[in-house]
């Protein structure tokens, strides 16, 4: 039973596939995320110089950073490191520190919307206003003020601050499924046959939250990379000599006329990460959302392939709740999920 | 007094003939055209000041603002460094042994408070600077050690100096167990300035923001960490200053300043600090503002201070490996070659300098990482006993001190050692390598503060400088009796050879024996002014002089809000 389960279930994700690989923009992104992921899993056997290393024989005699092209591809920074290199192990910073914050962010997140809704009451409330509570906390300030009191920045500490704010918007539109999904059929024939809540939440809700959860945790990681480099550009992320592109991108202002490569580079690269991310997680909606376009010319291309399409093989799409809290705007009284009862 | 961690410009290497040459040629003034009355000069620091009580205040941003609002009986000449009097009416009569000097004061000083200055002002001032409660600097004894009684009012045995005596409403006379040739200079340090008793009671302890003085300008407002506004003093007995107003942003990084110098909405980015590498290559390269960057050698060194007091730099091994590991050429480079190797603890203008000083047989990067290695070795280091991680303090005012320290991080790699680059407000440095035992390893500068061999000795490496409990200037905390014995004997020997023979044993005793700290280069100051801004120069001992300044035009209108506004970004 299990592997047919699994079959099926795999197979449920062929025509997301499908309509996925139709959107050029998602597909560009997806592509540029994979190089950029190999890169930087593969950058400690690269054939590339210590990206921590200057190079103070190469500089010229009063120092200036040498322009790409020259000794090093992308041109040195201003101790004579190689901007190539540094932004290689850089993207291991950003994309450790992007899916490790979200993944926490998200796991928090998941848990207490899920919690929240599912048993409600005061529990409900007491877990809904702490999340109003961190949502309402100026994000950078609190990390300013945290990190002056910890000391030090570590990843760690970034991975830890970034995760305490970001499970919040995941803990609303979580709660708002997990509500929704509560009073359906199969969770109250569960309950008939005696599920305790554990088995019920885990095994009967949890896979209705996967698009969900793969949607937002993709534009999260947008979110998480820009904000970790906000915070490595006030200076109080990685610790030095680290290669860090938030960090890069500080360094280099001051030569921002002189040496514009020192800024252009690193940044570029934060600004080409945080849209791939945001195109994968829009192209991911759309394959998920059964009203998008998307949907339907994947469902017929999926269709005409002869993949199997039911509603039931394809968890959580049956409400169309989707789309409202992923846009940011949760409708009143958490009627998206109501709404995916009269469906 | 403490130098900022920024930097520098010397047209070549080492070789004084060379720093000589291009002090000549390079020592410019931007004047241009007669001199205009009012206006408002717009300059900016990073970081709020430490303090503008002069008896606490000892770096170049706080002198800055104190050497606007105070005054003291002696001052130097323009921009030399030869004295004249001040408040003083006339210079000092000494007597033929060196230890009585005699001060006639002039009439018709007041405070801005509108009290006449008497001589009970200065035995009140320089008492309460002198007192242990105030905890400044000089508390110790560096400098004020040798003044009849001040060893007994240090501890707490007389409630006052007897050396310190208004013998009348304008006669001060000053008598000194031991002379000392520096101290007419010592006297026109911000130390010797003069307060009003009331304005210090009526602050209540809180005297560093609400400042009076007999100086230029008064304290018109004062926030803390956003702006501080100066406005012409009618009262000064000087020459009127030609500015009306000074404001110092504050909270303003110098990549932010240097943008806004170049709009026209700041006239002097951080004064006290040589203009950062990135700013002077590019403005040096341009020729609208080639022409108006101003240059003269600092006598001023710049070290690494490691504290004997505290593990593992109270093992000499330790130290001495130290001043083996740092690629001093690459610091240079990294100033533009702003700067030359420096070996000892006296900087290249200075009398007693040894040109070429080398006891340790560096190479010509200043580096021996063999021997390096050997003496950790045998200070019990190896790869199973790794040296301890370090946390490396200093103050991060310019770009220039983040990428030094990256270089110098590098070096100490090399030798197996792990520095944890803690960068700090300058204020919040000084606070920290004040203490007695608080931190055991930054690196920091020292310029003169008159020019006397014995200013890079006394305040630096004496046991009086080490005896303090806050907002001390020995960093290392050394403390050497026989080095205090030669300093001793230096101090007041009239024998110009002899003395100085005595300085380079100190020398030798530190930069190649003791090892408190790693001397690794002197600068050349590189500064420049918005184009409105008139008669800007670098003086040899004030980091920043007003009262020869004027402007022309209005600055462009910069928000008033900017200082604030970026102040989270520095």
């Amino acid at each position: 039973m299990d592997s047919a389960m699994a079959a099926s279930r795999l197979g449920a994700w062929a025509p997301v596939w499908a309509r996925f690989r139709r959107e050029p923009l998602a597909l560009a992104g997806g592509v540029f995320l994979m190089l950029l992921i190999a890169l930087a899993l593969f950058a400690p056997i690269l054939p590339i110089r210590d990206p921590n290393h200057g190079y103070y024989e190469l500089l010229p005699l009063d120092g200036r950073p040498l322009p790409p092209g020259s000794a090093f591809l992308l041109g040195s920074d201003a101790n004579g490191r190689d901007m190539l290199s540094r932004i290689i192990w850089g993207a291991r910073i950003s994309l450790f520190i992007g899916f490790f914050a979200n993944g926490l962010a998200l796991l928090v997140g998941i848990s207490i919307g899920a919690l929240a809704a599912y048993f409600g009451r005061w529990f409900e409330t007491a877990l809904m206003r702490l999340t109003d509570i961190m949502m309402a906390f100026p994000v950078l300030l609190f990390s300013i003020a945290l990190i002056a009191i910890i000391q030090r920045g570590s990843v760690l500490v970034i991975v830890g601050v970034i995760a305490l704010f970001y499970w919040t918007a995941v803990a609303r539109i979580v709660r708002s499924q997990v509500l929704s999904l509560k009073e359906r059929e199969f969770v109250e024939a569960a309950r008939a046959l005696g599920g305790s809540s554990r088995h019920i939440l885990l095994t009967h809700i949890l896979p209705h939250l996967v698009p969900i959860i793969l949607v937002y945790g993709t534009i999260g990681i947008a979110t998480t990379i820009s904000t970790e480099s906000i915070l490595s550009f006030l200076g109080i992320g990685v610790q030095p000599p680290t290669a860090d592109w938030g960090k890069m991108v500080a360094e280099g202002q001051g030569f921002m006329f002189l040496a514009p490569w020192l800024v252009v580079f690193p940044g570029l690269m934060i600004l080409l990460t945080v849209l791939a991310f945001n195109l994968v997680g829009d192209g991911l909606r759309d394959a998920l959302d059964p009203r998008s376009q998307a949907f339907f010319r994947g469902a017929m291309g999926a269709a005409a392939t002869g993949g199997a399409l039911t509603a039931g093989q394809r968890p959580g799409l049956e409400s169309g709740a989707l789309d409202a809290p992923l846009a940011g705007a949760p409708t009143p009284g958490g009627s998206s999920g109501l709404q995916g009862e009269t469906v | 007094m403490n130098r900022r961690a920024a930097l520098i410009l010397a047209a070549v290497m080492a070789g004084s003939a060379v720093l000589a040459a291009c002090g000549n040629s390079g020592t410019t003034s931007t004047t241009g055209g007669q001199p205009v009355y009012g206006g408002t000069l717009i300059t900016t620091f990073k970081d709020d000041f430490k303090s503008l009580d002069p008896a606490i205040g000892y770096d170049t941003d706080s002198w800055s603002i104190e050497r606007a609002l105070y005054n003291g009986l002696l001052d130097y000449k323009g921009y030399t460094t030869q004295l004249v009097p001040d408040i003083a009416s006339a210079m000092p009569k000494i007597s033929a042994d060196g230890k009585t000097y005699t001060f006639t004061l002039r009439h018709d000083v007041k405070f801005s408070n509108g009290r006449g200055v008497t001589a009970g002002d200065f035995k009140y001032s320089w008492e309460r600077m002198l007192d242990p409660k105030t905890a400044g600097p000089m508390t110790g004894g560096p400098f004020w050690g040798s003044v009849t009684g001040a060893q007994d009012f240090f501890n707490g045995k007389t409630t006052s100096v007897s050396g310190i005596k208004a013998i009348d409403p304008y006669t001060l006379e000053i008598d000194l167990d031991t002379p000392n040739l520096a101290f007419s200079n010592i006297l026109a340090m911000p130390f010797a300035f003069v307060i009003p008793k009331e304005a210090v009671d009526a602050a209540n302890g809180d005297f560093a923001h609400h400042p009076i003085g007999t100086g230029a300008f008064t304290l018109a407002s004062y926030t803390p960490g956003q702006l501080l506004v100066l406005k012409r003093n009618p009262t000064y007995f000087g020459a009127r200053p030609y500015l009306d107003e000074v404001d110092a942003q504050i909270g303003v990084s110098t990549d932010v300043a240097y943008l806004r110098m170049q709009n026209g909405q700041v006239d002097l980015p951080q004064p006290d600090v040589s203009m950062p590498s990135s700013n002077y290559i590019q403005l040096n390269g341009d020729p609208r503002w080639s022409s108006r960057i101003v240059r003269q050698p600092n006598v001023d060194i710049w070290y690494i201070s490691m504290n004997v007091n505290m593990k593992p730099f109270d093992n000499v091994k330790v130290r001495q490996a130290f001043n083996l590991i740092i690629n001093k050429a690459n610091l240079v480079k990294i100033l533009n070659g702003r700067a030359v190797i420096n070996n000892g603890i006296q900087a290249p203008p200075m009398p007693g300098f040894v040109s070429g000083y080398n006891p340790l047989g560096l190479d010509s990067n200043g580096q021996n990482l063999t021997k390096a290695k050997q003496l950790l070795q045998q200070a019990g280091y190896d790869a199973s006993h790794p040296f301890p991680a370090q946390d490396f303090l200093y103050a991060n005012t310019t770009p220039d001190a983040d990428r030094e320290s990256a270089s110098m991080q590098q070096d100490f790699k090399q030798a197996g050692i792990t520095l944890n680059l803690k960068g700090l407000a300058f204020a919040s440095f000084l606070d920290l390598v004040g203490k007695p035992n608080t931190v055991a390893l930054s690196w920091t500068g020292w310029i003169q503060d008159f020019p006397d061999p014995s200013d890079f000795i006394d305040p630096l490496l004496t046991c009086a400088s080490a005896n303090v409990t806050a907002n001390g200037t020995n960093n290392p905390f050394y403390c050497n009796k026989t080095v205090d014995q030669l300093a001793d004997k230096a101090r007041g020997d009239t024998n110009t050879t002899e003395r100085l023979t005595l300085y380079r044993q100190i020398q030798d005793i530190v930069a190649a024996q003791d090892f408190p700290e790693v001397p690794m280069y002197s600068t050349v100051e590189t500064s420049i002014s918005s184009t409105r801004t008139h008669g800007y120069q670098i003086h040899p001992v004030w980091p920043l002089v007003l009262t020869t300044l004027w402007v022309s035009g209005a600055a462009s209108s910069a928000p008033a809000a900017s200082a604030s506004a970026s102040a989270t970004s520095s």
